[in-house]
């Protein structure tokens, strides 16, 4: 059993905050719900840390959001080049409606199904995932499946630019 | 063996089968094409949806450190019922008439934090500290325009005895320290530039780089970002550095793309910005919310985004800005 919160804060939590960023889009909600995470560890310490931080995480994400509006991010982007642009800055922006049209295809996913990816890209294996989202092991591959073919195709239909690797 | 489904074709690529079962799949994707091509799509998805993920970074530095919303809109309450006794105090005893009926009713539905009224009459001649409440006194935002009355007060001390509006006035429901160290820190600032540094600009630049929480305390409240942009640094500069802002105020600057994008904000006194607000109105001018092209207004913050982008992506990103 872990108790030791400094070393649970150490271990996990750029890794919570991150994945509370990627699925609200807040850093300022990430950072909280990362923190009532954490005091809500110290409060019962948790056998399994990892799964059970990012469960409690993701139900404090799902019960805020049903007692809040959800911030609209539906933005049209002016795509037009300008002859007076500079690179650096063109780019900038560009990168930025990438990131943008990233988290408007994360917000058409399923919750289940972008939890999912978001794990997933925390390196969690299907045990993992499993466990947090209390699902049968058997639908972590077919609930990926699906997440990651969505989210490329409501990137691609929002006109979301090719990522480079 | 029969063709997989989905989500044994991911278990695959996601490194959850191994031996012989591993083996086995492989066999049938070398001899089967339909499955071969599923297999093929299914990792051109999953490293697609990887990049995608991996776009998505959390922005530098801390969080911006916002009070919760409940405490906020309870000490905008407090403030506004303490201003609204306060008001009726000092019209009441400015008058030196008796108490006009609607008083008493004024004073007993304020609430018990905010005693400026109650505590009027009885302590007209007590020094001012003794009747703020601990919560207005960190008060970010206060209802009466802190910055004017510091001005009027440094130019226009009151008697030693203080007379009953001078009392009132000290007795506002919101000194915030907050405020103060903008203040201190827009007189530092706000200094004019000496010739030698007018002549070489390029050399002696006004803005100094400061960190997130120091951005915070001089814009007296949340700073502004623009959303789906990460920020190289913030800057903090002298509100006379920038076009259109009040030379007064410092400017905290929330600088992009290595300084190639820049976006400006200021948190003018709530009277300046009203005051602002009935000029522009009266010019018939500012149809962007602010007095000058460019400059908007979100809540209590004017901001601005400068950057060498076609203006249309400057408004786009300036919409963008939260």
């Amino acid at each position: 059993m872990t108790t030791d919160l400094a070393a649970l804060f150490r271990e996990h939590h750029a890794s919570l905050v991150r994945v509370l960023y990627r699925r609200t889009g807040d850093h300022d909600r990430a950072e909280d719900i990362a923190q009532e995470t954490f005091a809500r560890a110290v409060e019962a310490p948790p056998r399994n840390p990892r799964p059970w931080l990012f469960a409690v995480a993701l139900n404090l994400v799902r019960e805020e959001g049903r007692k809040s509006v959800r911030r609209g991010r539906r933005l049209e982007l002016y795509r037009a080049e300008s002859p007076q642009s500079s690179p650096g800055a063109d780019q900038v922006f560009e990168r930025s409606e990438q990131v943008l049209a990233v988290q408007d295809a994360l917000a058409t996913l399923a919750e289940r199904d972008r939890e999912a990816l978001l794990l997933k890209a925390e390196g969690f294996n299907y045990d993992e995932i499993a466990e947090t989202l209390g699902l049968a092991k058997g639908a972590v591959g077919t609930t990926l499946s699906r997440a990651r073919r969505r989210l490329v195709e409501a990137y691609r239909t929002q006109g979301g630019k090719d990522v480079a690797s | 063996m029969s063709h997989p489904d989905d989500g044994t074709i991911q278990m695959l690529l996601d490194g959850e089968l191994a031996g012989a079962e591993r083996a086995r799949l492989e066999a049938h994707f070398a001899g089967c094409e339909p499955c071969a091509a599923r297999l093929a799509e299914a990792r051109a998805f999953l490293e697609e949806a990887d990049r995608l993920v991996e776009l998505v970074v959390v922005p530098p530095g801390p969080a911006r450190r916002r009070r919760p919303v409940r405490r906020q809109a309870l000490v905008r309450t407090l403030a506004w019922a303490a201003s609204v006794v306060l008001a009726v105090a000092v019209g009441y005893y400015g008058r030196g008439e008796p108490a006009p009926g609607a008083l008493p009713t004024v004073a007993a539905t304020a609430p018990s934090e905010a005693p400026a009224a109650g505590g009027a009459p009885a302590t007209a001649g007590q020094p001012a500290v003794d009747a703020p409440t601990p919560l207005a006194r960190t008060n970010p935002a206060p209802a009466a325009p802190v910055q004017d009355e510091a001005k009027a007060a440094a130019q226009n001390p009151p008697p030693a005895g203080a007379n009953r509006q001078g009392v009132a006035v000290g007795q506002a429901p919101a000194k915030p320290e907050l405020r103060d160290d903008r203040l201190r820190e827009a007189a530092k600032m706000a200094a004019p530039p000496s010739a030698a540094a007018l002549t070489d600009a390029a050399a002696v630049t006004p803005w100094r780089v400061v960190s997130m929480e120091e951005g915070v305390r001089l814009l007296g409240g949340q700073i502004r970002l623009i959303d789906g942009l990460t920020p190289d640094r913030v800057e903090a500069g002298p509100g006379t550095a920038v076009a259109g802002a009040d030379g007064s105020l410092p400017v905290v600057r929330i600088v992009y793309g290595a300084g190639s994008i820049a976006l400006d904000q200021q948190r003018p006194p709530v009277a300046a910005a009203e005051r602002r607000a009935e000029a522009s109105s009266a010019l018939g001018a500012a149809a962007s919310g602010g007095m000058v092209p460019g400059w908007s207004s979100q809540g209590a913050i004017r901001f601005v985004v400068t950057g060498s982008v076609s203006p249309e992506s400057l408004q786009t990103l300036a919409g963008r800005v939260r």
